[in-house]
């Protein structure tokens, strides 16, 4: 683990920058002190927590039902996340509260179960059902998320945009401190389950040869996808391909391995965040462009790749 | 004396409306090697799930050395038993050493690291996977994989191996190999079940064939007296010569 220093020390460089640009580039006056701490402070914190969240998300998803193309938003758990979240809101709870979290997480939970449920059959996970259940969830989540924002006065505050591309402009402490006890908490759950997922990659029959206890591997990761994802998702939105990037670019230079995979992803997930965070109130400045759709126009086209690799390895898809 | 390493009794397997598996009765005595064989669809894969344990039988028990697969922890069964599926594939690029290296799991806990080394180095060569072995997995043909995974089930050291159609894939040689492994499997006091279309070959090192048949036992005992022309023919429902 010779790159770990280096890691972090990239990130607390890019943290540091992150910091000192913005829409408004902070020069040396009196006002700069409040907006670090009240606006750039707490919007690089959750930074952290959701590139580290969708990152380990990615690769316990991937690892836990052996499909090299499964992450969070691709299969719905994000939708289901915005919508619990705002459902919560709709029903008289108020943005970045332990109910709204609670809301965002049976949200996700309830998508989770339902594309995952679908996706096993006879015990072996089904790579294309799973996206497949995963479009359907995420449509049907994406209208009633619509239809709840139109209607609902109390969640007016956020746009449908907003929800669908995402943006970390709303970030306060409140909201760090609401997001990163569940994020911590997911990330405890994931660094438990290393070698089990290793093995999980043999299918579930070879696994449970060799004394795994499969459903609870996959019970276990998925509880902590739900955790990792779906709170950061009603504070900040849906961010997709995060968690298909950042795994796959990992496993490229790091191997499969799911150990230092975590690890790394984690680091290289609150990177990538922060990059294109920044990115985001930079390249149209002083618009801020939504951060979902930079790792969209990222992230759709290596998507592509992997779709025909995975085809490739897997033979064809009739 | 010998004694029975697996007895299924009474066993069967229903799906919905869909019978699996008729009631059966099967025995195997330890240390030595039983051949499944029948048509497509007769049943002998259900058997072998039945007989690791990925299945559990709809009516009847499954007794493993006399006890009952069913009461035993995961962790235990690991331990007795080794099971090579069908399946190869692995859907990450995990090389090939790691991929033997996962054989010792169940032993983790109980074993020096040392002594795990030399039990995946002894099996690493004796199924010739030391060029391979930084190689992923993935990149591997049909039947050096195979050879990866039987690696891994050896290693596992059970007492008991099930395997289902190790012999596809690998060319002749591999084949001999095989058979050659399972044979000194046998010597040293290890019992092996395997399901196979290639009865010619494993015939002569088998001590009893289960011949299946629309998920009943057509036939069961020694290899002479169950691969006759007659009882093949009719289990497989086309003349076949023997």
């Amino acid at each position: 683990m010779r790159g770990r220093p280096a890691a972090l020390a990239v990130i607390l460089l890019l943290m540091v920058i992150a910091i000192a640009i913005g829409a408004l580039y902070i020069g040396v006056a009196d006002t700069t002190t409040s907006i670090i701490w009240n606006i750039r402070g707490p919007r690089v914190v959750m930074a952290i927590l959701i590139g580290s969240g969708l990152a380990l998300a990615g690769v316990l998803m991937q690892g836990s039902l052996s499909n090299p193309l499964a992450d969070p938003a691709l299969v719905g758990v994000s939708a289901g996340a915005a919508l619990g979240g705002v459902a919560a809101v709709s029903l008289g709870a108020s943005f970045n509260t332990a109910f709204s979290a609670l809301g965002a997480c049976a949200g996700g939970a309830i998508a989770l179960a339902v594309v995952t449920s679908i996706s096993i059959r006879n015990r072996v996970p089904e790579v294309v059902t799973l996206l497949l259940a995963g479009v359907a969830v995420t449509a049907f989540a994406g209208a009633l998320l619509t239809v709840l924002v139109s209607v609902s006065d109390s969640t007016a505050t956020r746009s449908v945009t907003f929800w669908s591309t995402g943006s970390l402009s709303l970030t306060t402490w409140a909201a760090v401190l609401t997001v990163a006890p569940f994020v911590i908490v997911g990330a405890g759950i994931s660094a438990t389950m290393a070698s089990s997922l290793d093995v999980l990659s043999l299918g579930d029959r070879a696994a449970n040869a060799l004394g795994v206890n499969v459903s609870a591997v996959r019970y276990r990761a998925l509880i902590a996808v739900v955790l990792l994802v779906s709170v950061g998702v009603s504070s900040v939105g849906v961010i997709a391909f995060v968690g298909l990037l950042v795994p796959h670019a990992v496993r490229m230079v790091i191997g499969p391995r799911h150990g230092p995979l975590l690890l790394i992803s984690a680091l290289a997930g609150t990177l990538l965040i922060l990059v294109t965070d920044t990115a985001s109130r930079v390249v149209a400045n002083p618009i801020e462009v939504p951060i979902g759709a930079i790792t969209a126009v990222v992230g759709a086209p290596i998507f592509f790749i992997l779709i025909r690799r995975t085809r490739a390895s897997q033979g064809g898809w009739a | 004396m010998t004694f029975p390493i697996l007895d299924l009794i009474d066993v069967s397997v229903r799906s919905k409306d869909l019978i699996r598996l008729h009631v059966i009765n099967v025995s195997v005595e330890a240390g030595t090697l039983a051949c499944v064989i029948g048509p497509n669809g007769s049943g002998k894969s259900t058997l072998l799930a039945l007989m690791a344990a990925d299945l559990a039988p709809t009516t009847g028990r499954v007794m493993l050395a006399g006890q009952d697969l069913s009461k035993m922890t995961i962790g235990e069964r690991a331990k007795r038993r080794a099971v090579l599926t069908q399946e190869t594939t692995v859907s990450f690029p995990f090389t090939v050493r790691d991929v033997v290296e996962w054989g010792r799991i169940p032993w983790l806990s109980t074993t020096s690291s040392e002594e795990n080394s030399e039990i995946v180095a002894e099996f690493m060569s004796k199924l010739k996977l030391n060029d391979l072995a930084s190689r992923p997995v993935t990149s591997l043909s049909g039947g050096e994989r195979k050879r990866v995974h039987i690696a891994r089930v050896l290693v596992q050291k059970a007492p008991l191996l099930l395997l289902d159609e190790a012999d596809s894939d690998l060319d002749l040689i591999g084949r001999q190999e095989l058979d050659h492994l399972l044979l000194q499997q046998v010597k040293s006091g290890g019992s092996v079940v395997v399901v196979t279309h290639d009865a010619r070959r494993i015939a002569p090192i088998s001590d009893q064939v289960i011949l299946m048949s629309a998920g009943r036992v057509h036939a069961v005992g020694k290899p002479s007296e169950v691969l006759t022309t007659d009882s093949l023919s009719s289990a497989f429902g086309s003349p076949l010569k023997w």
